[in-house]
């Protein structure tokens, strides 16, 4: 496997430009976009911790420790920023999906439309049996319970959710659109109709990923993907149950995070990103210098296990949470100061 | 004031009452009496769990002084024909633990199956005690049942309590002392609902998906009624039996009323009635099958249908929220209103309406 290592090469590029590698300061604003060069940006900067970066086409989003979801337009971000919860005595376990945002707090799921709800979301359902973060698909939430995975809208939960499948719980729910896949109890990927009209069924026959780590677990183009320990396979979605996996790179630490878009593979290795495109990873790319965040299961303000990414893609780049600096109190940073984009 | 004298208080339970009406905030009637018809009383208090017999209306209160954190816990009972001017105190302590409201168990203290002989009959927790006095007052020390006992659930007959302790299932008889039974040891027992009927003792699995039965004189092996019972101890449960069959709720947000046949199911359970968010405390009344479910989160309807099939159901009452305020005889459903209390976490200055509706069949709805 050969790889090319541009973070170093944008630091370079970081360094001559006089940033001098530090995120901005919470009360200056962030620098314009330089458009389609090959800086690595800074976009907001936080005072406090930084533990979930998304994006779609519009819009940056990121949550901050002690319960702040906030988003901007990547176009204007010092001037468009919006906040869609901030309690600084709760946790929230956000996601979001391509018309919502969706929070989990105390047992209570929460939406908001992306361009906001003037601080009012809608309390889509209390669920006390909830077992997992939620994730969101367009325009419904969805979340495993104690017995069954459900799904609601964003509008708000009628009195009981809708059941996606039965007698199953999931670690990680991902989408295509016509149906939600799931790690399911031991390894395996199931998956059912978005509307739950059919059964489940079984992807994989049998375990592919540990539960170790089930945000390396993704699918694209047709194609599951996952990673264990050091490496990542693919199978096509369509005959992944019968047809034999394919090891797509091998990698030099434990990958903890996968994402796929149309472009290529994606994930954090750990603490750079990496990738390499779908037709083959004979040559993988190391796409950030090593300090993108290590994203923590224990956090400070006691949220549920994080399966928040630490890098979102767009069209042209990857967003990526600058890890914190280490100090005496904590040696080894458990979330980010500040969000970096490299280009793709 | 109709409780009972400060001294007796103390005896009852050491630890827990100083005396100044200040601290236990009882300075008031236990329960005042109502214009509205069909109002019995309005209690100072939430009402948890409520029991009725021929004469008399029982129930579990629990009041948060404001002078203390800690929730203090009451059993009394009425007449039901002139309920605020009869009020019996029968046992009033404070918890050891704040009481969770969500917790999926029935009320270890206290439940239908306790009154028995003219007597009623209550677990301490906080003596680890239980006891009994007769229905229309203690008059003095309860009797003591049973000592030393940690209880999960329990459940009585005409001649002896069974309760969960740890991992088995004992007996202990009621009117005489006698030595423990221990007529089912080491079952995997979680949090266990128990029901009786006939000669078996009913109870649901720790892994909270097998219900099971065994003789209530421990001559038999357990059998299993099913192993798809789907209990989530995050809501309540409901377990009830009629001559045929055991109904129980799958209570999850995407729930069920669900029945085997006594002796279990062949296959999978039927279904009765679904879907359901939450459903609980389910009572059968001849053919009639009476439930609660939440219509909105911590927010609960009572409904009916008639058996066997259910085909129609409807709401008898609406907005109720505490899931275990009912009770019936002959003629009406007793079922406890609480207001001012939206925060199930912290009850402030809670009144409940304890009220008598006639049964539907009698012209509700």
């Amino acid at each position: 496997m050969i790889r090319v290592d541009i973070g170093a090469m944008v630091l370079c590029l970081l360094c001559s430009s006089g940033c001098g590698g530090r995120a901005v300061d919470l009360d200056r604003p962030a620098p314009a976009a330089s458009g389609g060069t090959s800086s690595d940006l800074v976009l907001p900067s936080s005072a406090k911790p930084l533990v979930g970066v998304w994006t779609d086409a519009e819009r940056l989003y990121w949550h901050e420790e002690y319960g702040i979801l906030q988003s901007c337009l990547k176009a204007d971000c010092p001037n468009s920023t919006i906040t869609y919860r901030s309690d600084p005595n709760g946790w929230l376990s956000p996601t979001v999906a391509e018309t919502h945002v969706y929070w989990l707090s105390a047992l209570s799921i929460y939406s908001c439309a992306n361009k906001g709800c003037a601080n009012k979301p809608v309390e889509v359902t209390i669920d006390p049996d909830i077992l997992s973060a939620v994730s969101g698909h367009r325009d419904y939430v969805y979340w495993s319970s104690a017995y069954d995975i459900y799904r609601c809208p964003a509008a708000g939960c009628a009195a009981t959710p809708e059941v996606v499948s039965r007698d199953t719980h999931a670690d990680r729910l991902v989408f295509d659109e016509q149906r939600a896949y799931w790690l399911a109890p031991g390894g395996s990927v199931m998956s059912a109709p978005l509307d739950g009209s059919k059964p489940p069924e079984f992807v994989t026959a049998s375990q592919v990923v540990t539960l170790y780590d089930p945000t390396a677990f993704a699918i694209g183009n047709g194609y599951l993907y996952w990673a264990v320990e050091q490496q990542v396979f693919r199978c096509p979605l369509a005959s992944c149950a019968s047809s034999s996996t394919t090891r797509l790179t091998t990698g030099n630490a434990p990958i903890r995070e996968l994402q796929v878009d149309d472009s290529g593979v994606y994930w954090r290795e750990a603490d750079a990103i990496h990738s390499c495109p779908l037709s083959g990873c004979e040559h993988s790319t190391t796409l950030t210098p090593a300090r993108v965040a290590q994203l923590s299961i224990w956090r400070v303000d006691n949220g549920p296990q994080s399966d928040e990414p630490s890098f979102a893609l767009d069209q042209s780049y990857v967003y990526w949470l600058e890890t914190s600096d280490p100090d005496p109190a904590n040696p080894t940073p458990y979330a980010g100061k500040a969000i970096r984009k490299t280009p793709k | 004031m109709n409780l009972l004298p400060c001294a007796f208080l103390l005896a009852l339970s050491q630890p827990l009452l100083a005396c100044g009406p200040n601290a236990l905030d009882l300075d008031g009637p236990a329960l005042q009496a109502s214009d509205e018809p069909d109002v019995l009383g309005v209690a100072r208090e939430r009402v948890e769990t409520m029991v009725v017999d021929g004469q008399r209306l029982y129930w579990i209160g629990t009041h948060q002084p404001r002078t203390d954190g800690r929730d203090v816990w009451f059993l009394r009972s009425c007449q039901k024909h002139n309920c605020a001017a009869t009020v019996v105190t029968y046992d009033a302590q404070r918890f050891n633990v704040p009481l969770n409201r969500e917790a999926g168990a029935a009320d270890p203290r206290f439940g239908t199956s306790s009154i028995q002989h003219g007597e009623i009959y209550w677990y301490q927790p906080e003596t680890l005690q239980f006891v009994a006095c007769p229905v229309a007052g203690c008059n003095g020390t309860p009797r003591v049942v049973a000592t030393d006992i940690r209880l999960s659930a329990a459940v009585l007959d005409d001649e002896r309590l069974f309760f969960a302790e740890d991992s088995s299932l004992f007996s202990v008889p009621l009117t005489q002392p006698g030595p423990r039974r221990n007529i089912a040891p080491d079952v995997n027992l979680g949090i266990t609902p128990l029901a009786l009927h006939g000669d078996y003792l009913y109870w649901l699995d720790g892994n909270e998906k097998g219900l099971r039965r065994t003789r209530k004189d421990g001559s038999s092996g357990i059998e299993t009624i099913t192993e798809d019972a789907r209990y989530s101890p995050s809501h309540g449960f409901g377990v009830a039996t009629d001559s045929s069959a055991i109904y129980w709720t799958n209570n999850s947000l995407s729930g069920s009323i669900n029945r085997c046949p006594l002796a279990g199911c062949s296959g999978s359970p039927e279904v009765v009635f679904a879907p359901l968010r939450a459903p609980h405390n389910l009572l059968l009344d001849g053919s009639e099958l009476y439930y609660q479910y939440e219509a909105a989160p911590y927010e609960y309807t009572l409904a009916h249908c008639s058996l066997p099939d259910c085909v129609s159901s409807q709401a008898l009452a609406e907005h109720l929220d505490a899931p275990q305020a009912l009770a019936l005889d002959e003629e009406y459903l007793y079922l406890a209103t609480t207001e001012q209390d939206i925060n199930p976490q912290r009850p402030t200055d809670t009144v409940a309406r304890i009220r008598q509706v006639p049964k539907p069949e009698r012209g509700l709805p």
